[in-house]
């Protein structure tokens, strides 16, 4: 059991870094590109990864806190609705964020500021849900003993960032990792800070076809990142406690705010869309497209989203390989680009080829992210857990089967759910795989590419919907199959 | 209720998903000769000129049109290259005049049979130029809204002024056609000197340099700026669907960069043929005409334009595109222009 | 719910002769849903053309002619995915025996749509069908030899 353990976790690397492998096995040679270029697009790179990442994580702490209060005072169904709309903005496409921002931030700070403005907008919610999450798990008794003790709110808020430190580290190095490899936005809006490493990438290949050139810019991307990932280190263990003092943690204000600026973002973006569905049923080409594709959409976004859920599984499975663990934290897959070359090179002809590329290329760029958003703090916690059991004699697969599959299944799920919702809003590996319509981002992005912006506004309300259908679907799988106390 | 709803909503989609399968099986069951055509997204969508051209195409070649989506220009020249030989390429749409160079390296073209004549007159010089043949062209141009009481900027000098501050959308030239496009206008029409001299100042009249021409043209759209950087034929994409636009593309005394798109066919071709006479069929009045109306560029064809929207726009003065740096140069041009930026 | 299926013989069996009808139903429903899925029933406008051409002679009220000729004959694709969903729903509530009465009911409606807009060389067949499906709602023969037993048995209703 243990060799099939080690056999898992040793597939599971190699089919991540298939993509570099196969790259450097094709091209034989990686080139270097001019130290000027590089050293200023990697300043630039970091700088607004760096930023963003704080004001993700400070604005997700104010928005954390606003969620309480909205599930204390509003209750639980629209607590429900409100996690929903913290993750969509990362799904929607760079345009629409940047149109909507801009309309309601006048005059929008561009160059560093909106650059880091537009990120932290875009994942403070995500970062307030996992603040959410985390405190859930790990913060309920020390709040509830703070409060006994006669703490403030403040007080309590500097013990938990004390007990969590770490996670809330793990949180700001994922969100930065995320910019560091961002793409169009810092390019719109970020003036002379524009250029980073990602778009040095995408000059490399498109300009001049220098595929080791850009290979090496997207090597020293992943190193840089997982290098960074080091400074990570084991959280605070999960404990049952009771969730009825969390609520002093809500702020009204915050509450407030969070409200006000999901009913500003989504009510602009639904006023944008509004003029797009008159025009949408007067042309039928685009209704055929979009129906059309709603199937194919929801078979990859089930697709990918099972395959997640069955790669966490794995690591989770490989839980005794330390070097798994250091590995995923700081792996960064490759550059989007350069999936598209891969899929040149190996050519998948056929409708089900495309989808089964797809499902891979997409899974091996969302999955180390995936796996750093608290799915490795969930399972060190159970470090404790796992070695009382291994204590009493239990062996490998009783281990994974009884302890650590009842405890990782509902957020494996969860993350199979977000996984599903990103891949039905991503553009960018879709363009380069299918060679037709497969899916609706493609006609989205064929909207916004040919004067239709306002339809492809709307046409990315289904685009939402269908994401929401399948992140409903492996969430309610995830607790539908989890133990139950009896 | 709920197991009739459930039940009813599980056969439907059963049904879908055998549809689905159905139609997306493996299509060489199929004995007539298939004619593959790599294009870009814009062409082959079903509001582009592809699905027609396909309809009209098959009703008499007894054949079956397969249009491939590439990404771009770079990724559909890799394509064509490493296509094995019984899934050969026929045809290739939608290369731009500075996609020409790296489209020859490492691999060969057939010259298309066409006549001169049918062609307008700025097109023709390319057709000796070439083996690829032009299908369709634009004029770039600012584009911006007609104002009564203020005149329009009518060259770049005019695009300094106070007003225009923080107030352009453009593309960037590393990562756009249409912002490379920008960039050697610039330079041809005022020398590369100077050009960059004017860039300095320019750039703090850009909002923002997008990645790509939809993202420039949506803050346009969308108000967020009152110029961007587009094709003439812009304003009647506008028109069609909001009859009171007030969207004007500006003439300027400099002169306009001229964009043409090009097909050509491998000499790998498995069904070249059929392809030269899909190339006779896009090329056709009607084709032309389909093209025009889809794609909002400019027909190859003479008197396409006679009774439509297209008609009414300005003639433009363009300036001569034959001079096309090569790989090198722009590489040299675009390095310059990103140390400008560096100093912002 | 698989030894209901046989229990309900023992319980329901005077509706054995029912059963055996609804299955005949089911499996002649099913045979016309595989007919119209290979042929070009989607791809073509055979429906729609024929509702066109009677349209006019029809003695129904205004108000479904314009239904028909505004929804049925302008969208006919989508009508001829639906119309062949709804035989491949009946096909199997009937061979299986489940969701019976909800399902004849619909029956009936697909029936009498039918009846009206195929002409009278179909009038008896359709007019056979509108019986037998409320028939099959009334008795509710999906107990007999069907799955409705197991619900029936523990939910009572009027569904089951």
């Amino acid at each position: 059991m243990r060799n099939i353990s080690r056999l898992t976790s040793f597939g599971l690397v190699v089919f991540l870094l298939f993509p570099f492998v196969f790259l450097i096995l094709k091209l034989n040679a990686i080139s270097i590109v001019d130290h000027e270029e590089v050293s200023w697009a990697l300043k630039n790179s970091t700088l607004q990864a760096a930023g963003s990442a704080s004001l993700a994580l400070i604005l997700g702490f104010i928005f954390f806190s606003g969620i309480v209060k909205i599930k204390e005072i509003l209750g639980i169904k629209i607590f429900r609705w409100i996690e929903i709309l913290c993750l969509i903005p990362g799904m929607l496409p760079s345009l629409f964020t940047i149109l909507i921002l801009m309309s309601l931030i006048h005059p929008f700070p561009m160059g560093l500021k909106g650059i880091i403005l537009i990120h932290g907008i875009i994942y403070s919610g995500f970062i307030a849900l996992n603040i959410y999450q985390l405190v859930q798990d790990k913060a309920q008794s020390l709040v509830e003993v703070a409060y006994i003790l006669g703490a403030s709110r403040t007080q309590i808020f500097v013990q938990i960032f004390r007990l969590l430190k770490w996670e809330l580290i793990s949180l700001w190095i994922l969100i930065f990792s995320i910019c560091f490899t961002s793409f169009a936005v810092p390019l719109t809006v970020g003036g002379g800070w524009g250029t980073t490493l990602e778009v040095l990438i995408f000059e490399k290949i498109r300009l001049s076809a220098a595929w080791s050139q850009a290979l090496s810019l997207a090597l020293l991307q992943s190193v840089l990142l997982f290098l960074f990932s080091f400074i990570q280190r084991p959280g605070a263990a999960l404990e049952v406690g009771r969730y009825s003092q969390v609520p002093i943690l809500g702020g009204f204000t915050s509450g407030l705010l969070l409200i006000f600026s999901l009913l500003a973002y989504y009510g602009t973006f639904l006023l944008y869309s509004f003029r797009g569905w008159t025009q949408f049923f007067q042309l039928s080409e685009i209704v055929g497209s979009t129906l059309q594709t709603v199937p194919q959409t929801l078979i990859v976004g089930v697709s990918c989203g099972a395959m997640i859920y069955m790669m966490l599984n794995l690591t989770a499975f490989g839980w005794k390989q330390k070097w798994l663990r250091r590995f995923l934290i700081g792996f960064v897959a490759p550059s989007t680009s350069l999936a598209g070359l891969i899929v040149v090179l190996l050519r998948p002809d056929y409708f089900w080829m495309q989808i089964g590329f797809f499902t891979l290329a997409f899974v091996t760029i969302v999955f180390g992210g995936l796996y750093r958003m608290g799915f490795d703090q969930r399972l060190t916690s159970l470090k404790m857990q796992i070695e009382v059991a291994q204590v009493l004699g239990a062996h490998h697969w009783l281990i994974f089967r009884e302890v650590i599959w009842p405890q990782i299944h509902p957020m494996a799920a969860r993350l199979a759910g977000i996984a599903s919702l990103w891949m039905v809003g991503d553009f960018a590996l879709s363009r380069v795989i299918f060679s037709q319509d497969i899916v609706l981002a493609q006609v989205v992005q064929g909207l916004i590419n040919s004067y239709h912006l306002d339809i492809g506004m709307a046409v990315m309300n289904v685009v939402i919907l269908i994401g929401l259908a399948l992140y409903f679907l492996f969430e309610g799988f995830g607790r539908v199959f989890s133990y139950k106390t009896p | 209720m709920k197991h009739f709803l459930t039940f009813v909503a599980l056969v439907f989609f059963g049904l879908f998903l055998a549809l689905f399968v159905r139609r997306n099986q493996n299509p060489e069951n199929d004995s007539r000769p298939t004619l593959r055509i790599y294009a870009a997204s814009s062409f082959i969508k079903q509001w582009g000129p592809g699905p027609w051209l396909k309809e009209k195409f098959e009703s008499t070649c007894d054949c079956v049109v397969e249009y491939h989506d590439a990404a771009d220009s770079v990724s559909l020249i890799q394509r064509v290259k490493s296509e094995p030989k019984n899934k050969s390429v026929d045809l290739v749409l939608g290369f731009d005049q500075y996609d020409l160079e790296m489209a020859q390296v490492g691999l060969d073209w057939k010259n298309v049979k066409v006549d001169p004549q049918q062609f307008e007159e700025p097109v023709r010089p390319l057709l000796s130029r070439t083996s690829f043949t032009p299908y369709d062209w634009g004029v770039l141009a600012f584009i911006g809204h007609r104002n009564a009481d203020k005149s329009l900027p009518s060259n770049t000098d005019d695009l300094l002024a106070p007003e225009y501050a923080s107030n352009i959308s453009l593309q960037d030239p590393r990562t756009s056609s249409t912002g490379l496009q920008f960039l050697l206008w610039l330079i041809q029409v005022k020398g590369e000197e100077k050009a960059f001299e004017y860039l300095q100042k320019f750039n703090s009249q850009v909002k923002a340099w997008g990645a790509n021409w939809s993202l420039a043209y949506g803050l346009f759209q969308k108000d967020q700026v009152k110029l961007t950087f587009s094709y003439v034929t812009s304003p009647v994409a506008s028109l069609k669907e909001n009859p009171q636009s007030d969207i004007v593309a500006l003439p300027f005394a400099e002169g306009h960069p001229v964009q043409y798109e090009f097909l050509g066919i491998p000499s790998t071709c498995l069904n070249c043929d059929l392809a030269e006479k899909f190339v006779t069929l896009m090329l056709s009045h009607d084709g032309q005409r389909v093209i025009m109306d889809k794609n909002y560029m400019f027909p190859v064809i003479k008197s396409v334009t006679k009774g439509t929207m297209f008609e009414a726009i300005p003639e433009f003065k363009t300036i001569d595109m034959t001079v096309i740096p090569n790989q090198a140069e722009r590489e040299r041009i675009l390095k310059k222009w990103s140390q400008v930026r560096r100093s912002e | 719910m698989f030894a209901s299926f046989i229990d309900s013989v023992k319980y329901v069996g005077h509706l054995i002769p029912v059963a055996f009808l609804r299955i005949f139903l089911g499996y002649y429903y099913l045979q016309q849903a595989l007919l119209k899925f290979n042929g070009d029933f989607l791809a073509r406008p055979r429906l729609a053309a024929q509702i066109a051409d009677i349209l006019p002679s029809l003695s129904s009220p205004e108000w479904y002619k314009i239904l028909v000729e505004r929804l049925v004959i302008q969208h006919w694709q989508g009508f001829a995915f639906i119309i062949l969903g709804v035989e491949f729903t009946i096909a199997f509530s009937y061979l299986l025996g489940y969701v019976v009465r909800p399902v004849a009911i619909m029956g009936v409606v697909v029936s009498l749509n039918y009846l009206i807009l195929l002409g009278s060389n179909t009038d008896d067949l359709y007019r056979t069908f509108i019986a037998v499906h409320l028939m099959m709602a009334w008795i509710g023969a999906g107990r007999c030899l069907g799955f409705d037993y197991y619900f029936f048995k523990r939910r009572r209703g009027l569904w089951w």
